[in-house]
């Protein structure tokens, strides 16, 4: 009983052990990493912030900028621009989106007719994450669209980040913009633009000049202007091939690294003068082939397998009897060089009488114990 | 239809929560003729512990790895952190496995002798070490952080030997295999 109760007490301590560990966890926690640039829904699949019953509310005041006019076709420039950064949170990082719509799923632009050319870090995503150190308080992020068709659109700015300090340490935080309504336009006949299939370069590799081939249309001129991340712009000088057509050389990055490149059309129409491209230089990681890995995988898998099991190799029958006979013999052997030839020295008490009928004294002083318990001759004393 | 990255999610948390479990199990049957208190009576259930957990993260394993390699960009090893997350989840694969099939042929009497005891805390404690370092590079590949960042691992970086040097340490393997489960026969 007095057991049962102990074993009961144990089990209540362990149980509210438990409840103080569960109950120590939070619901949701920022991740301070971030999850990389990419093309997602606002709510990540429930893996960022999205989730209504997890985060907090963003108090960072979110906004669109747009050019006057957006013509179809043609791409254009859409920033987010992202104020009160490091007023009431410290950010550190924030994902910024551009989305279509607010439905939680199929609401990157993409849904919504739009093309996503650049999103400014050298990718084609609606997400990107920005480090908020040095910003200020306030933060812009520009992507380059290209839309399909005429008509009023909407753009939503979302924002995700956590907190790196105070009372809401490694809570997420959400939030999103109103709606922004931009107008697409029909192109006008003659102006000048880019051709409706051209797709910037995104990214290229560290150490090499980059050829970039332009196709126009209603175009008889085209100068080109770059810049890399400290700001300086400079001139590319621009080669027409055939009409319509032009080429220019970005130069090599040095180490990785974002270049944004513009151009400006002229013609017998109004000149304009493109979004900025972004250009990544990253160093891609050598190719590995698969066979070798296998080999080495399954040779090192195969190599501690081996290993352990010979370590651990139990003992053959044939040793273990050894180890137990020599045991025996030890015994043995101790005990014939104490008196080899010594009777027990516990002799057996004779009985009332005296010594049964027939017995000597030495026959007693071995065999006395078997007659007393009637053993000796098989019962028959 | 699950897709491979989620089934790969969802592997991967069965194959570290076990291991994990196995760890702490091997963790505390190797100390506990060491405890001073009356724990050191409880090393057969944690060997039994430590054992059923490994035995059921090695069922899981194979799962893990064929559907990271499904979920894998290109549905290949196209960097060095994907090979290195297959180098390190083979071994361990081989280190659990050698871990269980010496327990099945020894008994409970592996944890008697401090050599025994030592080498079974080891072999199941460094299988539990490398699927951990394998979920690790997956936590760095898919959301750029994991648990053990603050270790600075270097998975972006891989040992990649010589063919030759792989098939020499593979016969290596194989013979110390057949010398061990002989030993036996």
């Amino acid at each position: 009983m007095k057991g049962g109760i102990e074993l009961f007490q144990r089990q209540v301590k362990v149980l509210l052990l438990l409840l103080v560990l569960v109950a120590s966890t939070t619901l949701g926690a920022a991740e301070p990493g971030g999850n990389g640039d990419g093309l997602r829904d606002m709510q990540c699949g429930g893996a960022c912030h999205g989730d209504a019953g997890q985060n907090a509310t963003s108090s960072l005041s979110l906004s669109i900028e747009f050019a006057e006019h957006v013509w179809m076709g043609q791409p254009t420039e859409v920033t987010i621009v992202v104020q009160g950064v490091d007023v009431n949170h410290d950010e550190g990082l924030v994902g910024l989106f551009l989305l279509s719509s607010t439905n939680a799923n199929a609401d990157t632009p993409l849904s919504d007719g739009w093309e996503i050319l650049s999103d400014g870090n050298g990718g084609m995503g609606n997400y990107v994450e920005r480090s908020t150190n040095g910003s200020g308080i306030s933060l812009e992020h520009t992507w380059v669209l290209r839309p399909d068709a005429v008509g009023m659109r909407s753009l939503y700015a979302s924002v995700h980040h956590g907190d790196a300090g105070g009372s809401s340490e490694g809570r997420p935080f959400f939030g999103v913009s109103e709606a922004f309504e931009i107008e697409v336009e029909a192109v006008p006949e003659d102006l000048p633009r880019l051709d409706d299939a051209f797709i910037p370069t995104s990214m290229r590799e560290v150490g090499s000049e980059t050829k970039i081939e332009l196709h126009t249309a209603f175009t008889e001129a085209v100068s080109v202007e770059w810049k890399t991340e400290d700001g300086a712009v400079l001139q590319a000088a621009v080669n027409a091939t055939t009409p319509d057509h032009w080429e220019f050389t970005l130069p090599a990055a040095l180490n990785p690294s974002v270049l944004q490149w513009r151009a400006t059309l002229t013609g017998e129409g109004p000149s304009q003068t493109t979004p900025w491209f972004a250009v990544g230089a990253q160093i891609s990681p050598e190719e590995v082939e698969n066979g070798p890995i296998y080999l080495q995988g399954f040779a090192m898998g195969l190599l501690l397998f081996g290993a352990v099991v010979a370590l651990q190799k139990p003992r053959t029958s044939t040793e273990q009897s050894a180890k137990i006979y020599d045991g025996t013999d030890e015994i043995t052997a101790s005990m014939a060089e104490s008196n080899p030839t010594e009777p027990s020295s516990q002799i057996a008490p004779l009985p009332e009488g005296g010594l049964p009928p027939g017995w000597t004294a030495e026959q007693w002083e071995w065999y006395g114990h078997e007659y007393l318990a009637g053993t000796y001759g098989d019962g028959q004393s | 239809m699950i897709s491979s990255n989620t089934f790969h999610v969802v592997a991967t948390e069965l194959v570290v929560g076990a291991y994990s479990l196995a760890g702490l199990a091997f963790l505390f049957c190797w100390l506990s003729p060491r405890l001073p208190f009356s724990l050191h009576d409880k090393q057969a259930s944690g060997d039994a512990v430590a054992h059923a957990a490994l035995m059921f993260g090695l069922l899981a394993t194979p799962f893990a790895i064929w559907s990271g390699l499904s979920s894998a960009p290109g549905g290949e090893m196209g960097s060095a952190l994907l090979a290195n997350k297959m180098l390190f989840s083979l071994s361990g694969l081989g280190l659990a496995s050698a871990t269980v099939v010496v327990r099945l042929r020894t008994g409970i009497s592996v944890w008697d002798s401090t050599r025994s005891s030592t080498i079974q805390a080891l072999s199941g404690g460094g299988a539990t070490g490398l699927m951990l370092l394998t979920a690790s590079a997956g936590g760095t590949f898919a959301r750029g952080e994991s648990l053990l960042d603050w270790l600075h691992l270097p998975y972006n970086e891989t040992l990649l030997m010589p063919t030759f040097l792989s098939v020499i340490l593979l016969l290596l393997g194989i013979t110390c295999a057949t010398i061990g489960l002989r030993s036996s026969a």
